[in-house]
């Protein structure tokens, strides 16, 4: 089939977002020019509004309207203990755990050679000036437990041991109020690596 | 174990396929081209959750159908409780269910059990290192727990080692890191496979030697010296042997040791049976190494797998067609396919005739 051009074009640009194939594409398309006009004039405000004010936190990188960030001015958290995460999405998880209440320091990513991502493209830099600055006392590595998430997280140990700053990692086992018996087997062979004494 | 029902729908030249096997011997009659060996490549991927001759999954799909589906019902073992079964493919995706609920497919190798005689096994001889390579991961790898995952690790550190290599660009600790996630993940792999072979190549020589009187001798070869086998000391190796060839890696720009560049040797008498081994001696040794595996299956799992044969039978010559079937025997359910010729047992059996994607039994 053939569309007039302008759908066309609205189609290809949704279909290059996260997520979205070809037919969720066109049902969004079709959606946004047959919907009343302020739905799309709202959303492409939306859009450009954000990406004015948005900009990169000069602490944490985390993503921001004011800078430094709303969690970096915060007195009422420590600044004793870094987290360090791979994306802005998992600040917003670990917050909603309510587990943690010191600062946050996003990367942007993990290592990668494979996607050319080396650690010059991470935040990493960063982060080591906020630990040379003193008043840090722990870094926790809460990057995923994937192959690169873990190989960030290790080369992350390296490089902050070497300001004596203490290094954790986030525990790996079973969820909570989970049977053992149904926890699959990689899980548990984590939970016996790395338990601990009671 | 063994399958009280097998169902397919839409999987190769199969509209329709529904069977009631006999808990030991099953035997599938039809010419060429009519749907055995089809037919044999559906109980497989109904118990292993993939198939061991299609490049591609979509391939599976009956032509202008959008999906296949295959699966039934097992009984694993005599105190268990039947389980079903059942593999959904799609062009692009695939799911296994046991029991209704999705699964890994780890996981239902891990439940169920097959083991797979074909005329492409002698490959495993006459082929590259990349074919023994894929049976040690494959059909051995599934004994050992953990060793699908760590295989998917290794290999993606490797990539992402490559990766490195070729941008020749890393700052000195990120080249570390990576060369150490590679070593990591495959010491643990060298681990799991020496400590298989440790149990699985005697059973292999003895049934060699039973046959044909000579001596068969299996080697590892690895391009890591080995020293102990346990995780640590191999980890150590194969560092060593990272740092050695340092000078070569960044020419070739390729990670050179380690369990992917590793092979099987078959000697018979003392002579490579790759170079020096007749057809029939090379024969023996891949129905020893199916054989073996049956063996392994209920060493390890006390369970019996569900063993397809593929058109071998009769390329063997009238001892070892009568030792394969001997070993058979009343000890697992067997599916065999015989082209059209004439094949009497007096064993207890049922019969099957394939023509043209349809599976009728014989009276």
């Amino acid at each position: 089939m053939q569309y007039t051009r302008s759908i066309r074009r609205l189609i290809e640009e949704l279909g290059k977002l996260p997520g979205i194939g070809p037919k969720t594409a066109q049902r969004l398309a079709y959606h946004l020019v047959t919907a009343s006009p302020e739905v799309s004039t709202n959303l492409a405000a939306a859009i450009v509004e954000a990406r004015e004010k948005l900009r990169y936190c000069s602490e944490c990188a985390d993503i921001t309207e004011d800078d430094p960030c709303n969690m970096c001015r915060d007195e009422r958290r420590s600044v004793r203990h870094i987290c360090v995460v791979e994306q802005p999405r998992d600040v917003v998880a670990l917050e909603k755990a309510h587990g943690f209440s010191g600062r946050y320091h996003v990367l942007h990513g993990s290592l990668s050679p494979m996607e050319g991502i080396g650690p010059e493209r991470l935040t990493i830099d960063r982060l080591l000036e906020r630990v040379r600055r003193g008043g840090v006392d722990e870094v926790i590595l809460a990057t995923n437990a994937s192959l690169e998430g873990e190989a960030t997280a290790l080369y992350l140990a390296k490089v902050l041991k070497n300001l004596g700053v203490k290094v954790s990692r986030l525990a790996f086992g079973l969820p909570v109020g989970a049977d053992l018996e149904y926890t699959d087997g990689r899980t548990l062979a984590r939970a016996i690596e790395g338990r601990r004494e009671v | 174990m063994y399958l009280l029902h097998l169902e397919a729908r839409d999987f190769r030249n199969y509209g329709e396929l529904l069977v009631a096997p006999h808990p030991s011997l099953n035997i599938i009659r039809g010419q060429n081209a009519q749907g055995k060996s089809n037919f044999i490549e559906a109980l497989y991927v109904s118990l292993r959750g993939c198939s061991y001759r299609a490049t591609r999954e979509a391939d599976l799909i009956r032509w202008g159908k959008p999906c296949a589906v295959v699966g039934g019902i097992i009984k694993p073992g005599s105190e268990e409780a039947d389980l079903s079964i059942r593999t959904l493919i799609h062009p692009d995706r695939k799911e296994i269910r046991v029991d209704g609920n999705p699964v890994r497919r780890g996981e239902i190798v891990e439940r169920t059990g097959v083991v797979l005689f074909t005329p492409e096994d002698l490959w495993l001889i006459k082929g590259g290192p990349q074919g023994r390579r894929r049976f040690m991961d494959r059909e051995l790898g599934l004994f050992s727990a953990g060793y699908f995952d760590d295989l998917q690790h290794c290999r993606r550190a490797l990539s992402q080692r490559n990766a490195l290599l070729r941008q020749r660009g890393g700052s000195r600790a990120e080249n570390e890191l990576w060369t150490e996630q590679v070593c990591r993940f495959g010491a643990r792999i060298l681990s799991a496979r020496l400590k298989l072979l440790r149990e699985y190549v005697p059973l292999v020589c003895r049934l060699f030697n039973r046959w044909t009187g000579g001596d068969l001798n299996i080697r590892y070869q690895s391009s890591v010296v080995i020293s102990g086998i346990d995780n640590g000391a191999l980890e150590n190796s194969l560092l060593k042997a990272v740092v050695d060839r340092e000078k070569e890696e960044h020419r070739f720009r390729q990670t050179l040791s380690g369990p992917h560049r590793d092979d099987l040797q078959f000697m018979i008498n003392g002579h490579d049976a790759r170079s020096f081994g007749s057809q029939g001696q090379q024969r023996a040794i891949i129905l020893a190494l199916k054989l073996a595996q049956i063996e392994f299956w209920q060493l390890r799992t006390g369970r019996q797998p569900v063993i397809l044969l593929d058109d071998v039978l009769f390329e063997l010559d009238e001892p070892r067609r009568r030792a394969v079937l001997d070993a058979l025997r009343n000890r697992a359910q067997v599916f065999l396919t015989v082209g059209d010729a004439v094949f009497q047992s007096t064993d207890e059996h049922k019969s099957f005739h394939v023509v043209d994607g349809n599976l009728g039994e014989e009276g």
